[in-house]
């Protein structure tokens, strides 16, 4: 531990911004280079090297472009920033905490994990109204009270008192943010729509029920002592009856001033709804509402909301699904005091990209650079290659499309087989294991394994067993569900007809406009990979395993940490709630028969009386198959192989003969001697059953290492470096 | 160092196998003088037609500039001369050697462009005076805009007439005429000046701009008189200062030119290096730094080139190497005598005869190994060639006419030859096959003596045989210790110029690859990448295991490719080599233009470098657009 104090450090290789550099931009031209300098490396880590969530935030700046076409009239969304279109025509939508489609998102997975409630339980809908007009005003509601407070204190207090120039600075923090919305039309949008509402059904979208025109009225006693709410005389305007007042006044002259000073290209309406959006009492000098161009602007204003966010939701959801990704790599990793964290290496490259002849020396020449220096701090363990393409086999030959189905997904950021291939070969030589799951669709969830079983999985993988780099890829299965396509559905509103009495809510069932996510996946492999480089610390493991009273070495990494060992999965788990109530039997057994792959369950499960209500880690294997067990070797095999190599290199100074025989000898100061009595430790790299032997072929001066684990042995073969040895 | 133990070998089994069958005697070591240069290999006559459509093909004079260039670049014995002509002769000079051939660059210079174009009086002054001129190779290089033109038509009719028979005359006197072709030339066949070149056998250039000339000469020099360059860089000039470094890999040459030609002047030109003297002369388009005698030239240090220099913005800086040695050939001769087979006469009638036609019966068989090793005139004990980088050079020996080209092994060539008789041969050497220009003694007499008789059988005469064959035995004893004691002298030095050579870091690892290569096996497999091909195709990784190769064989890159199932041609692919090397490593050869890089260093061509496993190698092959990435792997 003393000479390797990483074992985690991951490469994704996937893109995120592509606006920002990329792993092939910094590496550069390698041409006759076998390894970067470290002037490189460290511009390399620079930008692209991440230790938490909000660094990949900060580094990388995930973002969306939007700009109108005139051509049809609509939004239009990209991740890639586009090159025809004028700078000050793009409108970049930065993708994080405060957007209000990941806003949404993460606080279905925040409150469904709160509330240990499984997929078919929880109430998606309830949430996922965070993207509708209404709750976009609610919030704006809330700064609108704000300005409003702050602004009365503001003019109450007298000038030159120094409190006042104190308001004057969060008066002036509580406008920029109002401001930011002025020249953006999208952002206004739902101010119109909440506007036109209030105005012309007195604020019925506040409350429950109310779907037509409101006509204030007085409550009073008739003659005969019945109740009666007689209608209040009418005033000249429409605006609501509230009290106005001096502070009013003042407050929409600033925001209208403001508006002014701001907008390039002021325009009397937006100035209007500005004022009204965030001053809106009965100050407004409204004096006429024409309704049926209220009405008819609001259904368009509607629909023109309801599209683009439909189009946005489209473009965003697979960077979104990235990020997600990301953010559970990070999340797995919880323990109280921090010792190995996770590093994140995000190449911010498409691996097709990576995967060409073209490119693939600067991959090599970094893995050069990383894993083949006595220099372990930047030693690359983990790749996490996610959304391999799902290809699916046609069956059910369809001559007529009676009803409308499924339109066949061609996916542009999923990422094929081959490439997978190609890197996997590449990334072997440099022991790199490679965390790989499949697109992010229905076929691929807990709730098609637990229907369908592995089979198919099993048989897409097919490609990549029996390979020299199968050792290296771990196939994770299912992907996490984060809204079910099936419960995706978001109704923003309703739209407005013109009656007798006016403007009211449409009770028809085709007016009620709704948008349909199509589901939000988290892609298995980050999972997997953040929990087994969660794994390698031993804090973390001591955190976990404190209960089950097991010994933790904290000078050791989790390399032979076996999740399935004995209750291992039951004390360390992920941190992703339960989604289903578990596999059946049958599909169990199928699993277990060829212990395929890295699954997850979400079984029901106790231990010492405590429910888990996380999913676990019920198999973790790679694609070596051992074809006299009949089964897929663990993961933790090739990790320690490549532990005791790299650790012997570096004890015996690149394998020599001398030194190698120390390493092996029954001195107490051997490191040999030094792992075996640690071995009855949680993270023991020889553990009980467990021997490492080796045999010298002076002959051809290879060294044989054979490394047994419970009685199956691994084979590492070495050339001894026998230059000053003999 | 193998041949200096195989010389060993000879003598001892020389001592033992005297008694029995075969003995061997080494006999003489001379080294002649170096020849001074009194008759230089090449004289070259500039004729530049000065008449006043030059002006128009040729307004920069960049013509004459061109002619200074390529005078300074001759080899150093080489003589030049310079004759211009336009309505008549307004300048020549006799062809002149060494430092006074600045005379020619200077003439040239003087010349106006004016007047009419008497071709013919100007060749026929060329030929004239190169007829005078002694001689292996004499040339004229004829920078004309194409026409012969005079002011009335029976001069021109005369111009031409004296032409043809200028050009007729020199093919006679085995003159060769080239003829660089300015400007768009004429259609007009009998007026063309291009007519001498074909007749002559020599080559003709156009150069439709004058720019081109540059060009033109470049090919003449290089192609038709037979310089050796190398270009060690080209550089796009960005408009600041440009600096080249180049490890020079010419050990003991006696000078090496280093040629700077642009598309545009070159300015501030500054180099670096450790030499007895240097020059530097300056034109308009080119710039050249003679360096004599590189200091240090055994290290790597004092091959080191640095050269800085400012270009114009967006052209091209061509950096060429002209190394050139001065050697002196070293013979040494060992025999090999053998008892004929058969001692019956019909047999040894059948054998080859001498020059009188018999092999003289009752005479061992001997055959000559002669040795020619090449030694620094300015220091005899210093031995050329003897590096990687001339390893397997081509040198042509002529003797009695007949024409043996050798190979270069550690800086020597071995003859064989049948002996008869005592005689003197005369060989000549000739140098065109090394990758530098050589001058010095061509011709080598060598005194070769005759096979000693046989000696009388045992059982006629036992009683002579006592008394003759210990004489015999010690005789041959004492000049096979003699000859021991000459190899032994020159293995000790050898050994010691190695283990200087391998201290000073000059590639030890090469001999030590190349000395035993045959004995290893193939390991691991070549992982290639074409990172891009000519074509624009992408390729994907492809992979070839080595370990089906057989033992000691060698394979080379465009053969790899093939069997990859690439089709596509990578030019200098099939002259890039792999062979096993000791310690499972791979020996790559680079016997191409292309350029090979291995950790940032290039892989000189006809050398060697030994590859271990994840090592990796870049080639930019010779079309310099196709590149390739290969890997080394267990």
């Amino acid at each position: 531990m003393e000479i390797i104090n990483q074992t985690n450090r991951t490469l994704l290789l996937d893109v995120i911004n592509p606006q920002q550099l990329d792993l092939l931009t910094l590496v550069g031209d390698v041409k006759g280079l076998d390894s970067l300098d470290d002037d490189k490396m460290k511009e390399i880590n620079q930008y692209l090297e991440c230790r938490s969530y909000e660094e990949v935030e900060r580094k990388f700046a995930p973002v969306v472009y939007s700009f109108f076409d005139a051509a049809s009239q609509s939004v239009k969304y990209t991740l890639e920033k586009p090159e025809t279109i004028p700078e000050a025509m793009l409108t970049p939508i930065p993708v994080n905490e405060s957007e209000n489609f990941q806003q949404a998102i993460l606080s279905v997975m925040r409150s469904r994990k709160a509330q240990g409630l499984m997929n078919v339980e929880f109430k998606f809908e309830k949430v996922l109204e965070m993207i509708s007009p209404k709750k976009v005003m609610e919030d704006i509601r809330q700064v609108r009270k704000e300005i409003q407070y702050n602004y009365k204190k503001f003019s109450e207090l007298e000038e030159g008192d120094p409190q006042k120039l104190d308001m004057g600075d969060k008066l002036n923090l509580l406008f920029e943010d109002a401001s930011r919305n002025y020249n953006n039309v999208m952002a206004m949008l739902p101010l119109a729509i909440e506007d036109i509402k209030t105005r012309l059904l007195l604020g019925a979208g506040e409350q429950q029920g109310g779907k037509a025109a409101v006509v204030p009225g007085i409550l009073s006693l008739g003659e005969s002592g019945e109740l009666k709410v007689l209608e209040a005389p009418k005033t000249d305007t429409t605006a609501l009856a509230t009290l106005d007042d001096n502070v009013n006044t003042g407050l929409m002259e600033v925001i209208r001033e403001d508006y002014q000073a701001v907008n390039d290209n002021p325009n009397d309406y937006v100035q209007n709804l500005v004022v009204r959006t965030f001053c809106p009492l009965a100050s407004t000098q409204q004096s006429s509402i024409d309704v049926e161009t209220e009405v008819a602007n609001y259904n368009s204003y509607l629909e023109f909301y309801r599209t683009s966010k439909d189009n946005f939701i489209k473009v965003v959801k697979p960077l979104l699904e990235r990020l997600l990704g990301i953010r559970m790599f990070f999340e797995q990793y919880q323990t109280k005091s921090k010792g190995m964290k996770p590093t994140l290496l995000i190449a911010n490259i498409s691996p097709e990209m990576l995967a060409k002849s073209a490119n693939l020396p600067r991959l090599i020449t970094y893995l050069n650079t990383t894993n083949s220096k006595n220099n372990f701090k930047e030693t690359i363990w983990y790749a996490i290659y996610p959304n391999v393409a799902w290809s699916q086999n046609v069956t059910n030959k369809i001559q007529r499309e009676r009803f409308k189905g499924n339109v066949k997904k061609v996916s542009t950021d999923v990422y094929s087989m081959e490439a997978l291939a190609t890197l996997l070969d590449v990334l072997k030589d440099y022991r790199v294991e490679t965390f790989f799951s499949f697109e992010n669709r229905e076929e691929t969830t807990f709730n098609a394994i637990a229907a369908e079983g592995i089979e198919k999985i099993i048989d897409k993988c097919a490609p990549l067993s029996g390979k020299p780099f199968s050792e290296f890829a771990i196939p994770v299965l299912p992907n996490f569900t984060v809204i079910p396509k099936n419960k995706s559905g978001v109704t923003l509103d309703s739209r407005m007809k013109v009656s007798d009495r006016g403007a009211e809510l449409s009770d028809a069932k085709e007016d009620v406009m709704r948008l349909w996510i199509e589901g939000v996946y988290i892609g298995g492999a980050y999972v997997a990979a953040g929990f087994r480089a969660a794994c390698q610390c031993p804090e973390f493991l001591k955190d976990h395993f404190t209960r089950a009273r097991a010994l933790t070495y904290l000078e050791l990494p989790g390399v032979r940490f076996d999740i399935e060992a004995g209750n291992n999965s039951l004390l360390a788990y992920t941190t992703m709630p339960k989604e289903i109530t578990g596999f059946t039997n049958n599909i169990k057994a199928q699993i277990n028969q060829k212990n395929f792959g890295w699954v997850f369950a979400s079984e029901n499960a106790s231990l010492g009386g405590e429910n888990i209500t996380n999913i676990t880690v019920y198999k973790a294997r790679n694609l070596l198959y051992d074809p006299d067990n009949s089964s897929y070797e663990p993961v933790y095999k090739t990790q320690v192989t490549t532990y005791i190599e790299r650790i012997l290199r570096y004890v015996t100074s690149d394998f020599k003969e001398d030194n190698i025989k120390n390493f092996f000898s029954n001195n107490p100061q051997s490191q040999k001697s030094r792992w075996l009595a640690k071995k009855d430790c949680i993270n023991a790299i020889i553990t009980e059953g467990d021997s490492i032997e080796y045999s010298i072929d002076d002959a051809s001066g290879v060294c044989e290492l054979t490394i047994s684990f419970n009685g199956s042995p691994r084979n590492l073969e070495v050339q001894i470096n026998r230059l000053t040895s003999r | 160092m193998k041949k200096g133990n195989s010389g060993c070998l000879f003598l001892l089994a020389g001592i033992f196998l005297a008694v029995f069958l075969k003995c061997s005697v080494p006999v003489c070591v001379c080294a002649a003088e170096p020849q001074d240069a009194e008759n230089p290999q090449c004289v070259v006559m500039f004729v530049l037609d000065a008449s006043s459509s030059m002006k128009t093909s040729d307004p920069d004079r960049l013509a004459p500039d061109g002619i200074a260039q390529l005078v300074y670049t001759l080899p150093t014995g080489s003589r030049a001369g310079f004759v211009a002509f336009n309505t008549g002769i307004p300048a020549e000079q006799i062809p002149v050697s060494g430092k006074e051939r600045e005379a020619v660059p200077e003439a040239a210079e003087e010349v106006e462009y004016t007047g009419y174009s008497d071709a013919g009086a100007g060749l026929s002054r060329a030929v004239e005076i190169l007829a005078g001129e002694d001689a292996a190779e004499r040339q004229i290089v004829l920078l004309s805009d194409g026409e012969i033109l005079m002011d009335s038509d029976e001069a021109t009719a005369e111009s031409r007439k004296s032409y043809r028979e200028a050009a007729g005359e020199a093919a006679e006197e085995g003159i060769r005429i080239h003829v660089i072709s300015l400007g768009t030339g004429t259609e007009d066949e009998e007026s063309s000046v291009s007519a001498a070149a074909e007749l002559t056998g020599g080559r003709v250039c156009a150069a439709p701009q004058a720019t081109d000339i540059q060009e033109a000469l470049d090919s003449i020099l290089t192609e038709e008189i037979g310089v050796k360059q190398s270009t060690v860089a080209l550089v796009d000039a960005g408009g600041g200062i440009e600096t080249v470094h180049a490890q020079l890999p010419y050990t003991y040459a006696d000078k090496v030119r280093v040629l700077l030609t642009g598309t545009a002047p070159v300015e501030n030109l500054s180099a670096n290096f450790q030499a007895q003297s240097a020059e530097q002369i300056s034109g308009e388009r080119y710039s050249l730094i003679e360096l004599n005698r590189l200091h240090g030239q055994d290290t790597e240090n004092g091959r080191k080139l640095e050269i800085s220099f400012s270009g114009t913005k967006g052209s091209r800086v061509r950096v060429n190497v002209i190394p050139e040695y001065c050697a002196v050939p070293v013979v040494e001769v060992v025999y090999r005598d053998e008892r004929p087979a058969e001692p019956d006469t019909a047999k040894s009638a059948a054998l080859p005869p001498d020059k009188t036609g018999q092999e003289l019966p009752g005479v061992y068989r001997r055959t000559a190994e002669i040795t020619f090793s090449f030694s620094d005139p300015e220091n005899q004990r210093t031995l050329l060639w003897e590096e990687a980088f001339f390893e397997n050079g081509r040198i042509k020996v002529t003797v009695d006419g007949e024409e043996t080209a050798l190979s270069l092994h550690g800086g020597r060539i071995v003859l064989e030859r049948p002996v008869y008789r005592t005689e003197e041969i005369l060989a000549e050497l000739d140098y065109s096959g090394l990758p530098v220009n050589v001058r010095g003694d061509r011709e080598v007499r060598i005194g070769l003596e005759g096979p000693p008789e046989l000696p009388v059988e045992e059982e006629e005469e036992p009683s002579y045989i006592r008394a003759v064959f210990p004489a015999a035995g010690l005789g041959l004893l004492a000049a096979a210790a003699a000859g021991a004691a000459v190899c032994y002298m020159r293995v000790l030095r050898r050994r010691q110029e190695e283990r200087a050579g391998a201290e000073a870091g000059n590639q030890p690892k090469e001999a030590a690859c190349g000395a035993e290569k045959d004995s290893f096996r193939f390991a691991g497999r070549l992982n290639l990448y074409i990172t891009q091909a000519q074509s624009g195709d992408d390729y994907p990784p492809l992979s070839y295991s080595l370990l089906r190769l057989p033992e000691g064989s060698m394979i080379s890159l465009g053969e790899i490719l093939e069997r990859c199932g690439v089709t596509e041609r990578f030019p200098g692919a099939e002259a890039v080599f792999f062979q096993p090397g000791n310690d499972r490593s791979l020996i790559v050869t680079n016997n191409s233009d292309s350029t090979v890089m291995k950790n940032r260093e290039i892989l000189m061509k006809n050398r060697q470098c030994a590859l271990l496993f994840d090592g990796k190698m870049d080639i930019t092959f010779e079309d310099e657009v196709s590149e390739l990435m290969f890997q080394y792997k267990e």
